[in-house]
């Protein structure tokens, strides 16, 4: 089916492009869902690098399969052929990571790199050894280096969506054992979960993500679709269940849009086109989310700043000294100073009223140190806006007896 | 997080004093948790000060302000009378241990070596007179017997002495030091707290985070009490004499337990 124009661009996006276009669009939405599910607990499971060393780690499967779907069959071109060649190297990989990080005095991201570049080079070599087979030209190989949706078959959108379907389905029924490994190890293992199992399984449903993702996103940017969305979604929320919602909203929607432009842009590499789509939707987030953003961070530290010289400055009023510069203008625009940099009425009352606060706050470091000195913003508002009642009461109650 | 340079503390005027170290104002903050509470503080020449207070109080961030490791809300830092700059060797810092990685391969003596940077520059060799030197400094603190050995060989307390060692060798005017004591065996304590004195003695100026009150007395000449803000601050008999122990530690844990009347 011709697809040109805004018109065109509108048939792809409302699936209305014809069948395999449709297909092809709904199973990288799906995949990407699944990623950005199952990528939330890589990421809190400190293990998100895991998935570059698998993903490189499969590139030499793929050639080896295609190699040996030639030999046995007379064809190397079947998804399901090739993805289970991708694995098998993929898992070797893992292991060749778990075995470095457990054997040598080598951190895991030492383990990560040597494991990553030897299996890629090796992949490499491999495939530029099947580039030279006369059967090679068709087998759409590239495409599993940065990703091509445009060429996709119908089987394959349906073998995805099957497997990104699967990989959600048992994220979500593990739910639990998987944010109580995540959350503490130790406590998980007590209740009875068998840790390294369920490590196990999150690996697993990490490979066959990985593996999937290949034809789409492409073996070098695939680990941006299990890293980006989770991040993503941490900057919006502190609690699981929706940042698992959010994850999987970024990754479902960047692949949407992803296989959505490689439909109208044929040559385009998916992979990149849904990474750049993520990575903007991050940026986006990293900025402007309410709280965790750096937009709302700044505003909030100088926020603070400012109440703490101010503060400071009323105190040294009170004390009859009187502040220079930058604290001295805050001081006259809040009306505390005069014109004639003399206390006035109201800046009398302020500072006197803020210095009996402070005495209460003094109090409090005095006969609870290690409590007051945990509590957030000590010190810088009036005590009753921090601290419950009645410890405020009992403060008084000292402060009126010294 | 905010630069700190345009405003000027709250309070008081600036001082041009030309004491080895002078805070003044400072305000440091995690987040929105107050840690530092404008602090003032000064250590003169061949002073040998104790930084005090219960755990939270702000003493490993009291050092590491004056460093310019956190960033501070407000206040300023003076290096005899100056900005301080990182580099011009006139500080040299010991961190609390257990913030270096024991696997770097490294011996003693490189580490020691590593303490004469300043000097050597980043491009020259380190000549065989930079490695006497280390080896002295080794000597000093006992342990010229381990030079050759890896970090990760050396017991906690050689661990701590290979560090006093290196600010040794950075040969500078102000020593930091944060729990040098902790974990160690009595030898090395004694070790330190004599290398300490002498440098006191020699004009130098010290300051310790110091855990244990029992021998604030007896190693040190002034003392610090912080608890987020400075209780007191002075000669280390006037302070443990006062109340501001107490005021410092809490008056519930230190009710009756005689750390008050000291």
């Amino acid at each position: 089916m011709e697809v040109s124009g805004l018109a065109g661009l509108a048939r792809i996006l409302v699936l209305d492009a014809g069948y395999n276009t449709a297909l092809v669009m709904a199973g990288s939405t799906v995949l990407g869902v699944a990623a950005g599910v199952i990528g939330c607990f890589t990421m809190l499971r400190r293990r998100s690098m895991i998935s570059d060393a698998i993903s490189h780690a499969t590139l030499p499967g793929i050639a080896l399969a295609f190699l040996f779907g030639l030999a046995v069959f007379g064809s190397g071109r079947n998804i399901v052929l090739l993805s289970t060649g991708a694995a098998a190297t993929g898992v070797l990989g893992i292991l060749a990571v778990h075995w470095i990080r457990e054997r040598t005095r080598l951190g895991e991201d030492a383990a990560i790199g040597t494991v990553l570049s030897g299996f890629f080079g090796a992949g490499v070599v491999l495939m530029s050894h099947v580039q030279t087979l006369p059967a090679a030209g068709q087998a759409g190989l590239d495409g599993f280096l940065l990703g091509a949706t445009a060429t996709m078959t119908a089987d394959e959108a349906v073998a995805i969506t099957a497997a990104a379907l699967l990989v959600m389905t048992v994220t979500l029924a593990l739910l639990r054992p998987f944010a109580a490994v995540c959350l503490d190890e130790q406590h998980a293992s007590v209740l009875g979960l068998g840790v390294v199992t369920i490590d196990m399984v999150m690996t697993a449903l990490l490979l066959l993500v990985v593996v999937t993702g290949l034809k789409t996103v492409g073996l070098i940017l695939v680990i941006a679709l299990v890293i980006i969305p989770p991040v993503t979604a941490r900057f919006w929320t502190d609690r699981l269940g929706v940042m698992l919602v959010i994850s999987g909203l970024v990754g479902g929607g960047a692949c949407y849009a992803g296989s959505a432009a490689s439909a109208f842009w044929p040559d385009m590499p998916t992979g990149a086109v849904i990474v750049i789509m993520a990575a903007t939707i991050c940026a986006v987030s990293v900025a402007v989310a309410p709280t965790r953003g750096v937009i709302s961070r700044l505003v909030h530290a100088r926020r603070f700043r400012r109440r703490v010289i101010f503060r400071q400055a009323l105190l040294a009023c009170s004390r009859g000294e009187r502040p220079e510069g930058a604290a001295r203008r805050m001081l006259r625009s809040a009306g505390v100073l005069g014109a004639d940099a003399e206390l006035t009425l109201r800046g009398h009352a302020q500072a006197e009223a803020t210095a009996s606060d402070w005495r209460l706050w003094e109090l409090y470091l005095e006969w609870y140190p290690e409590r007051a000195l945990a509590t957030p913003e000590w010190g810088s508002r009036p005590i009753g806006e921090v601290l419950p009642a009645d410890t405020v009461a009992e403060l008084r109650a000292r402060a009126g007896s010294e | 997080m905010v630069g700190s340079e345009a405003v000027p503390p709250a309070g008081r005027a600036l001082s041009t004093t030309d004491l080895p170290l002078y805070v003044q104002g400072l305000n440091v903050a995690y987040g929105s948790r107050p840690v530092l509470w404008n602090v003032e503080f000064s250590a003169a020449a061949g002073s040998l000060t104790a930084v005090v207070g219960p755990n939270g109080a702000g003493k490993s961030t009291l050092l590491r302000a004056v460093i310019g490791q956190v960033p501070r809300l407000s206040g300023h830092v003076r290096v005899f009378g100056r900005q301080f700059e990182p580099g011009d060797g006139t500080v040299a810092y010991v961190p609390q241990q257990g913030v270096v990685d024991w696997e770097f391969p490294a011996s003693a003596l490189d580490v020691v070596a590593m303490g004469l940077y300043g000097d050597i520059g980043w491009f020259r060799p380190v000549r065989r007179r930079h490695r006497t030197r280390a080896l002295e400094m080794l000597d000093r603190v006992g342990l010229a017997d381990s030079a050759g050995r890896q970090i990760g060989q050396l017991s906690g307390g050689q661990r701590q002495r290979m560090f006093v060692a290196r600010a040794l060798a950075q040969d500078a005017e102000i020593y930091l030091l944060d729990e040098p004591l902790a974990g160690v065996d009595a030898v090395t304590e004694t070790r330190i707290m004599t290398i300490l004195r002498e440098l006191a003695d020699a004009g130098r100026t010290i300051v310790v985070v110091h855990h244990d009150l029992e021998t604030l007395q007896e190693y040190f000449t002034h003392a610090l009490l912080l608890n987020g803000r400075v209780v007191e601050a002075g000669p280390v008999g006037g302070v443990v004499a006062s109340a501001s122990l107490s005021r410092t530690y809490g008056r519930f844990a230190t009710a009756g337990a005689g750390i008050g009347a000291g």
